[in-house]
């Protein structure tokens, strides 16, 4: 430990640590911009000089580490003078626009200046006037003039993205931030611009003009957008869910949020919520829904579908009700691989060898990729590549070839090597054979905590169904019609009672004897378990449209005749038209998410290879019924066709692909 | 393709990490082409390894690069200390009130050329040329080429004789 | 006093020909380094030189390149041929004229500090400088100076000539590193110092052109010999570039400790006719005026420091009494305004307010409280705050001035002009013709 005093206070801190923490860890505050714990310092704004004995010039706190004996002082004339004129510099040029800023009441530009700045300007010369109010698609908003270039967004898209979305524009006096070459963002994580942007130079479009920090209400909770679970803060006005924040877990998020979890928030207020429960498309009261269901239940053989979007409160319930239940309503088999070392998050940042089996972090889990695409070693397995930013050795094989491939590699020189897998197909053994922990990405995002809760049957309800095996099919939070890889609209008109209790009206709600309208995401409590086995607590912080899912099932008793003997799960493997997760297609409700409209294109992207023969924007239909957009991703299997999750209602791995002339 | 391939190649071979090949990839293409286009933007990022944005960025820091064709004759006048105490933008103010300027021809400032020797200073397309006259200079913009009083610099011992121990 | 170290034979014969360089004998000291010397020979010659940094620093070089660590990390070097600070022009005639001396110095220290790849870094401008600079790296690895096993030696050494592209902060040593990987040329944090973490963040060392071009030298003759050449602590010769208001601009190489006045006087042939000096810009637009009275002060890094300026890359801007201070501070700080990079606040928000200052006093808009402004400013800037020393280039000769010409700049914030007088020409440049009655 090295010893140190500042503004005369000793305090004792690891080496190398930076004068700026030594501060705070001596409950001093040093001003800081351009500083962030999370990025390399930069030494940019000048605004944490402070003195230091035997030293002649100040010294900037946050490039400066601690040594021994060091003697700082933090409020000296000197100090306070560079404060002053920093401050005073940084202002000449502001707009001075605080009135109509989202920043408001939460800026440092403003904090500072009441704490440190100068009581006025002599500034005189006329300020230089940029562009202000600038879109950059699909979220973020840019204001050049508020702007005081702490480069903490560079640096951010740079150390931790590694994209570069954003970059400085110019030099000197006429330097900017911007996106340079494009008028859009171009990436999955620009909302964290707006938390790291000292001033209102980066705001978001969805809480622009929405509120002042005052007036909210913050409740920390977590997103469940994805399995991953990562950390929020939830802000409400008046009730209303306005905007969530990063609430930094370390062991989960690393205090970062991508852009479906941070903007994918408008369930409360959708107009499209289901408002009533139905019983045969007639409007009625929860009693006589409730009753319905009940009798329902003892009418004959009952099986569960879905689950792994309820909390685990709710999901044990689940089980209980219906007895037959199987969360997995999409391509997704595992949630855990049997006798395999379960590893966690962190263990991605400990790990010496990361295998992405044909799995892609960016679109499944997009913090995840975020400990991924940093790695020194990642070894990209499968036919579609997985990595899509930093460097990856990228192992190609056939959609049937995964299994052969990974029993290629060899990992006995590797001291933590983690497997990524997202359950999908019969890769169990081999990569058992690997002899590595397994972090596993899942589709839905409790589908651990639905593993746990026996959420799971050997057989297929879905084929059951279609064998008239099954009287009663509850259907809570799944939509097989989307999210199952092969048709099974025939199995669910099959069943004589079909109940589906979800947010909105979808293509099973359609074909539901009940409806029941539950509690959607932050309006219900409960504990969720995230892929690495984490279990969480989700906070209700608005009020609830309908009941929770864990309400409902606490006033129904168990099913009399929980469905047996069902027929063996299928198999999907073969084919060479792949479904792969979409972040913006992804999340189950989230196309029904007015805010991520922005993010949607209007037609989806099939990729191909470049062997294909397909330019990339040349339009095409699948199975003559979806026209969709070619990209051209030479990454691929030639043979392969991916198209996005979630997007093509029952399309099977025998689609085909032609190419039409665009309107 | 802005860039040659082979060469590209081979400029990437000469450095130990392929992102230096930047500046040098961006010389090359504003060599071809008179500028640098997004197409050798595009050309360059992938090369160098680095996205677009990242080489754009790169660009516009750099006052020499340009976006745009420049005209076929382009004088750039040392608008610093030396030159400027020898009338540097009188000179400039003169050659922009000539007909063509902007379309024919182009007259920039720029900053300290090192060649305060011969102030004022200029570069003409590619070369450095001083010390610059108004004759001189407006006959080059005018009708291209070396002017008379406007030398083209080249070696030193193409000058009188060394007074002490450099250049006179 | 002229001595022609690194300049002999320039002007009188064609340098760039390697067969001229050679029969002169050029490219001994790479025999005698390779031949006859170990690396650490090499460097113990180059310590006990006391070869001072001719960029401007005058941090010996020798010292500079015993701190790389030893960590089996590959070792570089880069020359900094970025010459941009208005009024130095010594390291372009190097480059043009003497090639094959700063090739020469490159191989041989590289040698010394164990670099295989070393990079000459030419600021764009220098067109036919690079040229000329590649022309010479190819001659030099036909005869077999550059290249694998040098002389047949086990020693290999990679030359590449990278191009600026128009920024003078990429003088600064760790920006000049960022523009060689391919980035904006902004300044490093440091510590780590390039020597620990440089380019590709593996030990490196940057030097300036002309200090290499003292290497050649020092491994021919010893570094004992070139230590008693000059002022002893620092010592060799500068090549100091004079322009402005004298009679005859140019490069003169002199011996360190050589007074000003000589320089001023007898070598660049004085101040023009039926004027006087009024002041020395002694390093270019960054450095403190200094005054007639100070003529004397022997040119070398110490007694300059003394002096209150610095002799910096020795590129001397003369100004006579024709000269407007505050024009001056104008013309400087446009420069710095035109070079900040904009990476940290004082430099990139202090130059420009400075610059508009500096514009409405020589406009004749001054407001009498200008002239206290632009001091405070000069220390909000300035003092060591900024992130590299640009910001206090920027603001170092405006210092002065308002200490020494405060009068002129009082005038100018009370609505005095005094413009008329940088108008008038030099009688020692050439005619400028129609401009002159312009």
């Amino acid at each position: 430990m090295i010893t140190l005093t500042i503004d005369g206070k000793t305090v004792s801190v690891e080496p190398g640590t930076l004068l700026v923490e030594a501060a705070r860890a001596a409950g001093r505050d040093i001003p800081v911009y351009c500083y962030h714990p999370k990025l390399a310092p930069a030494g940019a704004c000048r605004m944490c000089l402070v003195e230091i004995e035997k030293m002649p010039k100040l010294q900037t706190a946050c490039t400066t580490p601690v040594s021994e004996g060091m003697a700082v002082h933090t409020t000296t004339a000197r100090v306070k003078e560079a404060q002053h004129g920093v401050l005073e510099l940084l202002l000449i040029n502001h707009p001075l626009d605080c009135p109509i800023c989202d920043k408001g009441g939460e800026c440092d530009l403003q904090d500072f200046t009441l704490r440190y700045g100068p009581p006025s300007s002599r500034f005189l010369d006329g300020k230089i006037h940029r562009k202000k109010a600038l879109d950059c698609p699909p979220f973020l908003v840019i204001d050049e003039e508020r702007c005081i270039l702490c480069q903490r967004c560079v640096r951010y898209e740079d150390e931790i993205l590694h994209e570069r979305n954003i970059v400085l524009i110019e030099r000197g006096s006429h330097m900017t931030i911007g996106t340079e070459g494009r008028d859009d963002y171009g990436g999955y994580y620009s909302g964290n611009n707006t938390e790291l942007c000292p001033v209102g130079a980066l705001t978001s479009r969805p809480y622009r003009f929405k509120s002042r920090p005052w007036d909210l209400k913050m409740t920390p909770t977590i997103c469940t957008q994805c399995s991953l679970h990562c950390n929020v803060r939830a802000d409400v006005r008046h009730g209303d869910l306005m905007r969530l924040m990063i609430h930094d877990n370390p062991q989960v998020d690393g205090g970062w949020l991508c852009d479906r979890g941070r903007y994918a928030i408008g369930d409360a207020k959708a107009a499209e919520r289901l408002s009533h429960p139905l019983v045969r498309g007639g409007e009625v009261s929860w009693d006589i829904a409730l009753a319905e269901v009940q009798n329902a239940l003892e009418a004959g053989p009952v099986a569960g579908l879905g689950g792994g979007r309820l909390t685990n409160e709710a999901a044990a319930a689940f089980k209980q009700i219906c007895g037959t239940v199987d969360w997995r309503v999409g391509r997704q088999t595992y949630a855990r691989v049997p006798g395999v070392a379960e590893a966690t998050p962190s263990d991605l940042s400990e790990a010496d060898v990361i295998v992405l089996v044909d799995t892609c972090p960016m679109e499944e889990a997009p913090i995840l990729d975020l400990r991924i695409r940093h790695h020194k070693r990642v070894i990209d397995v499968g036919p579609v590549p997985g990595m899509r930013v930093g460097p990856a050795e990228r192992v190609v094989c056939a959609p049937d070839g995964v299994a052969e491939a990974l029993r290629g590699l060899d990992l006995s020189a590797a001291k933590h090597p983690v497997v990524v897998w997202n359950g999908r197909g019969e890769l169990v053994e081999a990569i058992r054979a690997l002899g590595a922990p397994v972090l596993m990405v899942h589709e839905v995002a409790n589908a651990r905590g639905a593993h746990d809760a026996g959420l799971e049957t050997e057989g297929d309800i879905l084929a059951a169904c279609a064998e008239g095996k099954i009287h009663t099919l509850w259907l809570a939070g799944a939509n097989p019609l989307r999210s199952y890889p092969a048709d099974v609209r025939a199995a669910l008109e099959k069943v004589p009672v079909l109940i589906v209790s979800d947010l909105y009206p979808t293509e099973v709600t359609e074909l539901a004897t009940i409806v029941l309208p539950v509690a959607g995401p932050f309006e219900r409590a409960g504990t969720f378990t995230n892929l690495g086995g984490l279990t969480q607590t989700a906070a209700a912080v608005v009020a609830p449209r309908g009941l929770s899912d864990e309400r409902i099932f606490q006033r129904l008793r168990p099913a009399a005749q929980p469905a047996k003997d069902l027929p063996a799960r299928r198999s999907f493997q073969g084919g060479n038209l792949l479904v792969r997760p979409h972040l913006w297609s992804g999340g189950g409700n989230t196309r029904f998410d007015r805010t991520l409209e922005a993010a949607r294109t209007a037609l989806a992207t099939v990729r191909v290879h470049p062997s294909q023969g397909l330019a990339a924007g040349t339009h095409v239909m699948i199975n003559d019924v979806h026209e969709a957009v070619v990209a051209v991703d030479p990454g691929l299997h030639p043979a392969v066709v991916v198209v996005p999750d979630r997007t093509f209602a029952g399309l099977g791995a025998d689609a085909r692909l032609r190419a039409v002339v665009p309107a | 393709m802005v860039l040659d391939p082979a060469e590209t190649k081979e400029m990437v071979a000469r450095y130990p990490e392929r992102r230096s090949v930047v500046l040098p990839l961006l010389w090359r293409a504003q060599e071809r082409i008179g500028y640098i286009s997004d197409e050798a933007i595009g050309e360059v990022a992938a090369a160098a390894g680095v996205p677009a944005s990242e080489v754009s960025s790169v660009v516009t820091f750099y006052t020499m690069f340009r976006r745009e064709k420049p005209p076929a004759r382009r004088l750039q006048v040392c608008r610093s200390l030396s030159c400027a105490m020898a009338g540097a933008d009188e000179l400039v103010a003169a050659l922009r009130e000539m007909p063509g300027c902007g379309e024919k021809f182009s007259v920039e400032t720029v900053e300290c050329l090192a060649a305060c020797d011969r102030a004022i200073a200029g570069i003409y397309n590619e070369g450095l040329v001083g010390p610059l006259n108004l004759a001189g200079s407006a006959k080059l913009v005018r009708d291209g080429g070396a002017a008379g009083a406007a030398a083209p610099a080249g070696s030193s011992g193409a000058g009188a004789p060394l007074e002490g121990g450099g250049r006179p | 006093m002229i001595m022609r170290l690194l300049t002999d034979g320039i002007g009188e014969v064609d340098l760039r020909d390697i067969g001229t360089y050679r029969a002169r004998g050029g490219y001994r000291a790479v025999e005698n380094a390779l031949r006859r010397m170990s690396p650490k020979e090499v460097a113990d010659e180059v310590s006990a030189a006391n070869l001072r940094g001719r960029g401007g620093a005058g941090f010996p070089a020798g010292r500079k390149w015993s701190f790389l660590p030893g960590d089996g990390r590959p070792r570089y070097l880069c020359v900094n041929g970025d010459e941009s600070e208005p009024g130095s022009f010594n390291n372009r005639m190097l480059v043009e004229d003497n090639p094959h001396l700063l090739v020469e110095g490159v191989i041989c220290s590289s040698y010394a500090i164990g670099c295989s790849f070393a990079v000459i870094y030419l600021r764009g401008e220098f067109y036919e400088g690079a040229a000329i600079m590649g022309r010479a790296l190819e001659q030099a690895a036909e005869a077999g100076y550059v290249g694998e096993h040098i002389l047949g030696s086990d020693y290999s050494l990679r030359i590449v000539v990278h191009r600026g592209a128009g920024a003078y902060i990429c003088g600064e040593e760790s920006a000049l590193l960022e523009s060689i990987e391919g980035k904006r040329g902004h300044p490093r944090v440091k510590p780590p110092f390039p020597a620990v973490a440089g380019l590709y963040a593996s030990p490196t060392v940057v030097n300036t052109v002309e200090t290499l071009c003292c290497v050649p030298s020092i491994v021919n003759n010893g570094g004992a010999w070139f230590a008693g050449i000059g002022s002893p602590k620092s010592p060799g010769t500068k090549i100091c570039s004079i322009s402005g208001h004298v009679r005859r601009p140019g490069n003169y190489e002199l011996v360190m400790g050589t007074p000003l006045r000589e320089l001023v006087e007898e070598h660049a042939g004085g101040i023009r006719d039926g004027h006087r000096l009024k002041m020395i810009l002694p390093a270019g637009a960054s450095s403190a005026a200094m005054t007639p009275d100070q003529l004397d002060t022997p040119l070398d890094f110490d007694a300059m420091a003394a002096a209150g300026s610095l002799l910096g890359s020795a590129g001397l801007i003369v100004c006579d009494e024709t000269t407007c201070a505050v024009k001056v501070a104008l013309l400087g700080e446009s420069f710095y305004a035109h070079e900040s990079c904009g990476k940290c606040t004082p430099c990139r928000e202090g130059t420009k307010w400075v610059e508009k200052v500096l514009a409405r006093l020589e406009g004749g808009q001054g407001r009498p409280e200008d002239v206290d402004l632009l001091k405070s400013l000069v220390g909000e800037i300035g003092g060591g705050k900024c992130l590299c020393p640009l910001g206090d280039f920027a603001v170092t000769y405006l210092g002065s001035a308002l200490k020494l010409f405060e009068d002129e700049f009082v005038a100018h914030a009370h609505g005095r002009t005094c413009s008329e007088r940088l108008q008038a020409r030099p009688t020692a440049s050439v005619a400028t013709g129609e401009v002159l009655s312009a």
